[in-house]
């Protein structure tokens, strides 16, 4: 990265900055039979209510991730965010599961709306400023229509306060001049922060072959959801003893994706993710695969490049933590710096 | 057994000790290599909430025998002490705690 993509990254850390999210395409689920469809393919408990939003995946036949998913709830209707595949791609799996005789109505948004997010300590401030009354009180995971009209939901990859704002398609460029002076970020940066959150990017090459239990996502799954599609790839994958799972990594010099890892001069694994740490120059942060067994924090591994450390992410003292987002809080003075 | 070997089998013991004290605490139906070590434990999948939180503090200082886990170090510092399973074991070490 270069320079200035490393100072948008300490800028979403200090206080935020907008992305435009065109890979992430909304879907709207209608129709009589919608949960019941829903409940039939996704491998979660649809447990929400009215305005929640529940992380979730799409899963191929053996397990891997297809699409990261996020599911909302609406008083008629169920809202799809999609990573990893289209729109289209996902209407068309969906209306596959159709049953006979189900009334399942659903509708790809992607050619009519448009997503932009704002992540930061301060992106709770950024959308009231520009009139999005009401998004500070929005609760983690939450979607609400705000008195501005705007459709905004409380959810981000950053570790920091993150919201989406979807948009009619057009309007993207005057919805961010309508958020004042916030830089704006892109892909890479976007990328960056989510590996210091120790995050899920559907779009990193290393995670593409990998399934959920490597990469620290049950948690967006339900273990009885037997029947749903990659789940009894996944019940055979948790019985195997050579089995590898990802872990936080930090070290002193540049690490790059498929870095061997060395224990006791021996190879024991590969670096799944890394970036430039903003903590100490010239040194990484990432994430390693490594077996089961060793895929724990306070391990001093070895690489080509020099020494590293298994570690407990995140790499970045999250600010949101000591903020409260309420226009009326007094800001506080004795904010640490994001990276030590 | 070599310094390494002795610290992962103590972290992973740890490990597993706080997956069945926090499932205690959600009493939600999951096993417990469900819980991922660096999986976000609020306002995810796994729900943990403020009350649950301090409930779960209470039982890890029984458990262990360790004092004021997170209150020590204020607010911000509970607050990443209970991020994720793996950060509670990362102070569970720290303050000299044995499965």
């Amino acid at each position: 990265m270069s320079a200035a993509d490393l100072a948008l990254v300490r800028t979403l850390r200090e206080t935020a900055v907008a992305f435009r999210r065109p890979r992430l395409q909304a879907v709207r689920v209608g129709g009589a039979h919608a949960w019941e469809l829903l409940d039939r393919v996704l491998p979660c408990e649809l447990y929400l209510r009215e305005g929640q939003l529940q992380p979730t995946l799409l899963l191929h036949e053996d397990g891997r991730i297809a699409a990261d998913l996020t599911v909302g709830a609406d008083a008629e209707d169920f809202w799809l965010l999609v990573e990893g595949m289209s729109g289209g791609e996902l209407v068309a799996r969906l209306a596959a599961e159709v049953a006979p005789g189900e009334e399942v109505v659903l509708e790809d948004l992607s050619a009519s709306r448009s997503l932009l997010a704002v992540e930061g300590p301060y992106s709770w401030r950024v959308l009231e400023e520009a009139g999005h009354t009401g998004a500070a009180r929005l609760p983690f995971l939450a979607f609400h229509v705000l008195d501005s009209g705007a459709w905004v939901a409380r959810t981000g990859r950053s570790g920091e306060y993150g919201y989406l704002l979807m948009v009619a398609r057009g309007d993207e460029a005057d919805q961010l001049a309508a958020l004042g002076e916030i830089p704006l970020a892109g892909p890479a940066e976007l990328a960056h922060v989510t590996v210091e959150a120790m995050g899920y990017d559907v779009h990193a090459p290393a995670s593409r072959g990998l399934d959920p239990l490597s990469l620290q996502l049950q948690w967006r799954l339900s273990r009885r959801k037997e029947s749903v599609r990659g789940m009894a790839a996944l019940a055979v994958a948790r019985t195997d003893p050579d089995r590898q799972r990802i872990v936080g990594l930090r070290g002193p010099g540049a690490l790059s994706e498929g870095t061997p890892l060395l224990l006791e001069g021996e190879p024991v694994g590969r670096v799944h993710a890394a970036v430039p740490w903003l903590g100490l120059e010239g040194g990484s942060v990432g994430t390693g695969l490594l077996p089961l067994a060793l895929a724990h924090p306070g391990l001093a591994l070895e690489t080509v490049l020099g020494p590293v450390q298994t570690v407990s992410p995140p790499f970045f003292l999250a600010r949101s933590f000591r903020l409260k987002p309420s226009p009326r809080a007094p800001a506080p003075d004795d904010l640490p710096p994001p990276y030590t | 057994m070599s310094a390494w070997r002795a610290h992962v089998a103590r972290r992973a013991a740890l490990l597993d000790e706080v997956r069945v004290l926090l499932l205690e605490v959600l009493v939600v139906d999951r096993e417990p290599d469900e819980l991922d070590p660096d999986a976000p434990l609020f306002g995810t999948g796994l729900g943990l909430d403020s009350i649950d939180a301090l409930d779960l503090v209470v039982r890890l200082e029984a458990r262990f025998g360790v004092e004021e886990l997170v209150e020590e170090a204020g607010a911000l510092e509970g607050a990443r002490t209970l991020r994720t399973l793996n950060t509670i074991v990362d102070r569970l070490v720290a303050a000299g705690a044995e499965p």
